[in-house]
């Protein structure tokens, strides 16, 4: 992915906010949402504190478009420390506790999905090596949280319901 | 083998019930899905009580929600599910034909999983029980303590041909009227 892409996704509102610092990720998750409105919504950042500029509305980020994403998705690069430090930062956050996170893991023993669901991640997805069977998780993924799901009324874009005209 | 149940649905509207059963045949995502009419019957079923004090161990690896119910309603089941160390680990999805902002904030509140909103538009509603059953049923790594079957024997079948996981049979089983 060009430096001008992302920049230009940086700039963008999110439905969803990818965390990775891997741009071989990114490009594979970006190019395996089914809906291209979802990808141009979709703002790739490369650790926690970008995520946290990011859902904080500050930084490098402090003109972006208001309002919170409509899930927060942990790649699969970014250590399990940190995954579990920001998914703790954003439940611990009055503002940005109702954010839904999904979190990415290589090879999660039980103990780890446990905890991962015990501190409040709405969804763990196991990573995997075939990259056919990567790109089809991320599309399932990118179709129920940004499209089937109704996020928390804090995050940006319209809900679903009001999306279809109800 | 062992008898467990991939997703325990909780809903009173019997025609909610017949499609989002439907729905889930048809993909072949749940090889079994109990439904149960309230909270009081789906708390039942978690800790093996009442009518379901002889069914088989393990836990549901989704439960669907429905928030608007007689007796216990959604939020006190859930309110009570994610309070339990035993229980909060399991995905709950709340299903529900409200899209009022108090009940969105409260479902979350409640560290509900996800929030779908039953669509009048029957098209709309089936693509979005497809979206949610591909995601929850084939992709999201399920909770400890679900109850892995054994897989079917091939050369018992008969047939000689290695059998799809059991999640993907589509073999419903039916605890409630419907």
């Amino acid at each position: 992915m060009s430096a001008a892409l992302v920049a230009t996704a940086m700039s963008a509102l999110a439905r969803i906010l990818f965390v990775d610092d891997t741009p071989a990720e990114w490009q594979l998750a970006l190019a395996s949402l089914a809906d291209g409105a979802l990808m141009e919504q979709t703002t790739v950042v490369k650790d926690k504190d970008e995520a946290l500029d990011f859902l904080h509305e500050r930084g490098s980020f402090r003109r972006r478009v208001s309002g919170l994403p409509a899930v927060v998705v942990l790649g699969p690069n970014v250590r399990r420390p940190t995954a579990m430090s920001l998914l703790k930062d954003i439940r611990s956050d009055a503002m940005l506790r109702r954010v839904p996170v999904v979190m990415i893991a290589t090879a999660p023993d039980e103990e780890t999905v446990r905890s991962a669901y015990e501190q409040g991640v709405n969804s763990l997805i196991r990573t995997h090596d075939d990259v056919q069977i990567r790109a089809e998780r991320y599309a399932a993924l990118a179709l129920f949280w940004g499209w089937a799901n109704e996020p928390p009324p804090e995050s940006v874009g319209q809900p679903k319901s009001q999306r279809l005209g109800q | 083998m062992n008898l467990s149940t991939d997703i325990l649905l909780v809903e009173d509207d019997p025609g909610d019930v017949r499609l989002a059963l439907a729905v889930f045949r048809a993909l072949k995502v749940a090889d079994r899905c109990v439904v149960v009419n309230d909270g009081e019957q789906a708390l039942d079923f978690l800790h093996l009580k009442g009518r379901f004090s002889k069914r088989p161990p393990g836990l549901p690896r989704l439960i669907l929600l429905d928030l608007k119910m007689p007796r216990m309603n959604g939020f006190e089941f859930l309110q009570q599910v994610k309070a339990d160390q035993e229980f909060k680990t399991i995905p709950v999805i709340a299903l529900t034909s409200s899209r009022e902002e108090r009940d969105v904030e409260r479902a979350y509140d409640l560290n509900v999983n996800g929030y779908v909103v039953k669509s009048i538009d029957f098209s709309d509603y089936r693509a979005t029980l497809q979206a949610l059953a591909k995601y929850w049923e084939n992709v999201n790594e399920r909770p400890p303590g679900f109850v892995e079957r054994e897989p079917v024997d091939s050369s018992k079948s008969g047939k000689g041909k290695e059998h799809p996981p059991m999640h993907r049979l589509g073999f419903l089983w039916f605890l409630s009227p419907c």
